[in-house]
């Protein structure tokens, strides 16, 4: 899986949101879309999910353009994993899990046997085994986040974009999710994530993506670019990154 | 593990024989009771007479009241109640809210009206049922068409252009009403308006299978589908669905649902509310149980409605007003128990 943006831009109406933003992605790699509220992450997400329809600039999933792409060939290359909200309707993590894997049938069908298999391996995957027949409004946010993810692998896209994963979390669960997400990007999955936590770049991501007001003020390997100038440029609060024994790379903040 | 697994399918299988079962007791029943009381070995007999051309044995009359009257009535309660869960159900599933009914896009406001208005140019009683589907699908059109120039949320805009277009019909019939002869046709008018089965013909109950059967058997072949129209529009559209189409497929169903029902029985409100809850209770979530259960459900709820509504009293009650009296208690019990929770 390889993901290449080339010059994209995109306004809503005469508002341009996403300024020439151009990057490349592959398997292997979680890359952490860092910018301030109204930097554009969500927008580019849904530029790349063709959602919203680019003005200007190509977005190319293993060489296809992303509006050429065919509804059920997209859900087999990329999947999309929104904020968590807590749904309407209480269906069982089981038969969440199960909707992700709608593009693999012909649109009168319902899921059979293969798709079921799929089910149970993802939850397996994840440790979800367990709560496979409880109700998805009745779990935490962050076991309904890792349904989500669930449901997005039974998709079998190797392209997975989340927006915020651990926005609404709590602390623990925030990293739990964090480490199941970058074991993910380990085993050959390309992740791209949007965050408002460097903390979480700074440990998780391999790749760092940052938007300033549509534009990218910088992108490549987490240990290269995220530094204390980036921080203090995108949050405009004086924080730095230390080398603390035994831990590793922090960030603090006076 | 693996025994839950194994056993939950089991458990809904068993639910829908037990609910099939309890669908045929109704109808039977139905068949049984009435002025004119047939036995079960009279009904055998004449189905079987019926289906074969054979002679059987029977009271006086029983043929005619059996085939003419009793038959058809049972068949339109059941379709009606059948059609209007199914369109209340799959209503829900798209809008993302379990408290929308079948009339929200005005289905049931245009029959109304156009029943109203054909009751005051004279026309008779399948004239009635004729137009009034079409003003039902006139005001869902409208409602849709409007939805289409607005710029926010599609949802949302269809749910304010149905609620317009509802009381715009809604003042129709209150204009036709105004205007109508106050001996012959303010009355039918008003009682037509309260819903009844009560002069349902053989040639009814064809007009009412053929929308209802188009209405249902796309919402039936699509019932994995619409389970992701419940989700949010960029998520099902991650997954391969495309909900635009899906949308219009549900909305064209679900309003032949509605339109032929209304302007066959006329305003019967609350079983697409409420049907659907219970068949939550019953079934769970996922639309591959709720659509099958909710036709099961909705068909045995207004055959039992509407036996009371010609039994209870020596007068036909309104089934409309049956349908709030015992809709209102369990809407109100929905409520406090904030709707059908899953335990677990």
């Amino acid at each position: 899986m390889k993901v290449e943006v080339k010059n994209l831009c995109f306004s809503y109406g005469n508002t341009p949101i996403v300024k020439n933003v151009s990057f490349t992605a592959q398997e292997g790699q979680l890359v952490a879309v860092l910018g301030a509220n109204g930097a554009g992450k969500t927008t580019l997400f849904r530029c790349m999910m063709g959602f919203l329809k680019a003005k200007q600039g190509e977005i190319l999933l293993d060489g296809q353009e992303v509006g050429n792409i065919d509804r059920n060939a997209f859900a087999a290359l990329a999947a999309y994993i929104p904020q968590t909200s807590v749904p309407v309707f209480n269906y069982s993590v089981y038969e969440t899990v199960l909707m992700g894997t709608t593009g693999q049938l012909s649109p009168l069908r319902a899921p059979g046997k293969a798709q079921h298999e799929t089910v149970r391996e993802m939850l397996r995957l994840l440790d979800m085994e367990a709560l496979s027949e409880r109700g998805i409004t009745r779990i935490s946010g962050g076991e309904r986040q890792l349904a989500l993810i669930a449901r997005a692998l039974a998709q079998k896209a190797k392209l997975l974009v989340m927006d915020e994963p651990t926005a609404n979390l709590d602390y623990g669960n925030q990293h739990r999710v964090m480490q199941r997400i970058r074991a993910l990007a380990d085993n050959g999955y390309c992740v791209l994530l949007s965050t408002h936590n460097p903390e979480h770049a700074l440990r998780y991501a391999t790749h760092i993506l940052a938007l300033q007001e549509g534009k990218v003020c910088a992108f490549g390997k987490t240990e290269e670019v995220l530094d204390s100038t980036l921080l203090q440029s995108l949050y405009s609060i004086p924080a730095t990154i230390m080398e603390i024994d035994g831990i590793g790379r922090c960030i603090v903040h006076r | 593990m693996r025994k839950t697994e194994l056993s939950k399918p089991r458990s809904y299988r068993m639910r829908f024989a037990a609910l099939s079962a309890v669908l045929l007791a109704v109808l039977l029943g139905s068949a049984m009771l009435g002025r004119f009381p047939l036995s079960l070995r009279e009904i055998g007999n004449l189905l079987f007479s019926g289906l074969s051309g054979t002679e059987g044995t029977w009271k006086d009359g029983a043929q005619k009241v059996f085939f003419e009257i009793r038959l058809p009535r049972i068949a339109a309660a059941a379709l009606v109640g059948a059609g209007l869960s199914l369109a209340g159900v799959s209503y829900q599933g798209m809008f993302r809210n379990p408290m929308v009914s079948p009339d929200i896009l005005g289905a049931s406001s245009g029959a109304g009206f156009g029943a109203a208005l054909a009751i005051l140019l004279g026309a008779g009683y399948f004239g009635i049922s004729l137009i009034a589907f079409c003003f039902g699908l006139a005001a869902v059109f409208l409602a849709w068409v409007i939805s289409r120039f607005s710029k926010t949320n599609q949802t949302l805009a269809m749910i304010l252009a149905g609620m317009m277009t509802s009381s715009l019909f809604s003042a129709g019939t209150s204009f036709v009403k105004l205007v109508a002869d106050t001996q012959q046709q303010l009355p039918a008018i008003t009682y037509w308006l309260m819903g009844s089965l009560a002069s349902i013909k053989k040639t009814d109950v064809l007009f009412l299978l053929i929308p209802t059967a188009i209405g249902a058997l796309p919402l039936f072949f699509l019932r994995w589908r619409m389970n992701l129209l419940t989700l949010n529009e960029d998520e099902a559209k991650s997954m391969g669905v495309n909900t635009g189409l899906l949308r219009v497929i549900v909305i064209v169903c679900a309003t032949l649902l509605t339109a032929s029902g209304v302007a066959v029985s006329g305003m019967i409100g609350w079983i697409g509310l409420v049907i659907p809850h219970f068949c939550r209770m019953l079934f769970g979530y996922d639309y591959r149980r709720l659509i099958p259960g909710s036709v099961l459900f909705g068909a045995a709820f207004l055959v039992v409605v509407d036996d009371v509504a010609r039994l209870a009293t020596t007068s036909e009650i309104p089934l409309g007003i049956l349908t709030a009296f015992i809709g209102a208690p369990i809407f109100f019990y929905l409520i406090l128990t904030g709707g059908a929770s899953r335990e677990s």
